[in-house]
């Protein structure tokens, strides 16, 4: 790879081409990986897919590009308040609709930080959540049978199947 | 649970990620979501998730219990929790409530705490385990030893991840002598075993305790009897006044190795004779925190840390000591009482009341800082002492079935 590049391109799993720059692409291994052994030179025909949707794929650039100049050179204090309040405005997103396929983004493109963020995202939204909230945004069907429920219910008397 | 593709409409999250979220919900939570499937509540139970669990909740919020007396108000005692956003709540079903027993902590170690029920009708003063976030008690069974009313306890608890066991040390002593019978309570045995006093010979136990990397710690002294010339000891040994007088008494740190079950006595540094020692936690080592009292005008007063270094240094010793913190000369007198984040948590000594009465101010002393800040808390009773806690689904062993 040619160190003049600075941007790449990638195609998300719907086959809509993406541009990434270079020093954000570095904060997933697959992709650093992907920068070290593709060809990405003007004359190179061959552009890597990721497997990820395109609305995804959108959001997850967007993180990278906010994180690489942080992730690359280190930050003052304030820098880092910044960009914590930066990650809470970003990570207002609906759980099934979209959180759920960043969880699964961060996990396949060993993104630590925004796996972690999306994770902690997850909890806080789940905290107050009903057992039938939590079953239906996980597609869980309820496996207890009768008397288990009842079992339950009495070791632990806050419990609630509903 | 099955993964899908990511881009069809029903998104089934792997174990993993799963796994990972869960492990970041409070342990209220958790407990109300065992009902959603079997599979999570076979996870809630797997002692590897309760290890990462309670990993993550000592990192993100690492909390203070607060054992309180209630004013004007002798029984019962009184436990309040006060959580990483300063946020104070009761702490409600502790085994004790239900009676008008009054109980004191022994020690609070990974979620759990070792409570003492004060029943007087019962000597030694029973022993109870209890995790506050789920509820789970568990009594410890009765001790081996035959007690005689003049016997004094003093009792530590703590956890070896070596054994991955938590135990209870009492050790026992005619009045308030030296150390005669030790014994100790494996959560994985579920009895009680006597062991070898060993070096803990002509040592007596101060009753304040506290555990870390696991070990169980306590101040004492340790007597060294002198034979002085021309005196007959015989038939003196039992009189008190005598011991005062006739016995170098030197100021020790006690260390219980819960893996090995072994007692180490460790000399303390040399401290202002009349400064108040209270025992701690900093960096998962033992933390001297010391209190000088100045006098009104000349000597102000000052907090000091001393940290304890294990594994051998150049003296040759397998211990040193540093003074790892100096307080700037103090404008009202405080006093010190556990460290908590980077923070030496104070009491001040003219307690401040709001409208209501309430006693609500609690100085929180940045170590790297040097800052002193105000905290206002809104709790109604008066502190006695306030422990380290971190929430956590640990058990307290329920298979064990409570001896009458």
């Amino acid at each position: 790879m040619s160190s003049s590049v600075e941007a790449i391109t990638v195609l998300s799993s719907d086959g809509d081409e993406f541009k990434i720059t270079v020093s954000a692409a570095k904060l997933s291994k697959p992709l650093n990986w992907m920068l070290e052994d593709v060809c990405f030179s003007d004359d190179c025909d061959e552009v890597p897919t990721i497997e990820v949707n395109s609305k995804t794929l959108v959001k997850v650039i967007e993180y990278c590009e906010k994180h690489a100049p942080r992730a690359n050179s280190g930050a003052s204090d304030s820098d880092a308040e910044e960009l914590k309040k930066w990650d809470i405005e970003f990570m207002k997103m609906d759980v099934k609709d979209i959180l759920f396929h960043i969880l699964m983004a961060a996990n396949y493109l060993h993104m630590e930080g925004l796996y972690d963020l999306a994770c902690q995202t997850a909890a806080d939204l789940m905290k107050g959540m009903t057992v039938s909230q939590i079953r239906k945004i996980f597609h869980i069907k309820n496996d207890f049978s009768s008397e288990e429920q009842e079992q339950l219910r009495r070791q632990h008397p806050g419990c609630s199947f509903d | 649970m099955k993964q899908t593709a990511m881009d069809s409409d029903v998104l089934f999250l792997p174990h993993e990620i799963i796994r990972n979220i869960l492990k970041r919900l409070p342990v209220k939570s958790l407990i109300r979501f065992q009902c959603v499937c079997k599979d999570w509540k076979n996870l809630m139970q797997n002692p590897s998730f309760i290890v990462d669990h309670l990993q993550q909740s000592s990192h993100q919020n690492p909390s203070l219990l607060l054992e309180c007396k209630r004013i004007n108000i002798p029984l019962p005692w009184r436990l309040y929790l006060l959580d990483s956003g300063l946020q104070v709540r009761r702490v409600q079903n502790s085994p004790s409530n239900n009676s008008s027993r009054n109980a004191g902590i022994v020690g609070s170690c990974n979620g759990l705490l070792c409570l003492e029920i004060h029943d007087f009708n019962q000597s030694p003063h029973p022993l109870s385990l209890w995790n506050p976030a789920t509820t789970a008690v568990r009594h410890v069974p009765r001790t081996i030893t035959d007690f005689c009313d003049f016997y004094n306890c003093v009792t530590g608890f703590g956890f070896s991840p070596i054994v991955n066991d938590y135990k209870i040390v009492r050790t026992y002593a005619v009045f308030y002598d030296v150390v005669t019978k030790v014994e100790v309570f494996s959560l994985n045995r579920g009895t009680w075993k006597a062991i070898d006093i060993g070096n803990l010979k002509g040592v007596r136990l101060n009753s304040e305790t506290v555990t870390a990397n696991g070990a169980i710690f306590w101040s004492g002294v340790k007597l060294v009897r002198e034979k002085k010339e021309g005196e007959d000891n015989i038939g003196l040994q039992e009189d008190e006044d005598y011991i005062e007088e006739a016995e170098d008494k030197v100021d020790v740190i006690v260390s219980f190795d819960i893996a090995k079950e072994v007692f180490t006595v460790i000399p303390r540094p040399n401290l202002d004779w009349d400064a108040d020692v209270m025992l701690t936690v900093y960096e998962n080592k033992l933390a001297i925190l010391c209190d000088i009292w100045g006098d009104e005008d000349e000597i102000p007063d000052m907090i000091y840390l001393w940290v304890l270094d294990e594994g051998t240094c150049a003296s040759g010793d397998t211990w040193s000591w540093t003074k790892r913190y100096t307080s700037s000369p103090l404008s009202c007198t405080l006093d010190s009482m556990a460290i908590w984040r980077n923070e030496i948590v104070c009491k001040p000594d003219s307690e401040e009341h709001d409208d209501k009465g309430r006693r609500n101010v609690l100085c929180m002393m940045n170590l790297t800082t040097n800052e002193v800040k105000r905290s206002v808390i809104s709790y109604c009773d008066s502190i006695l002492r306030i422990y380290n806690y971190v929430e956590s689904l640990v058990s307290v062993g329920n298979n064990y079935i409570e001896e009458s």
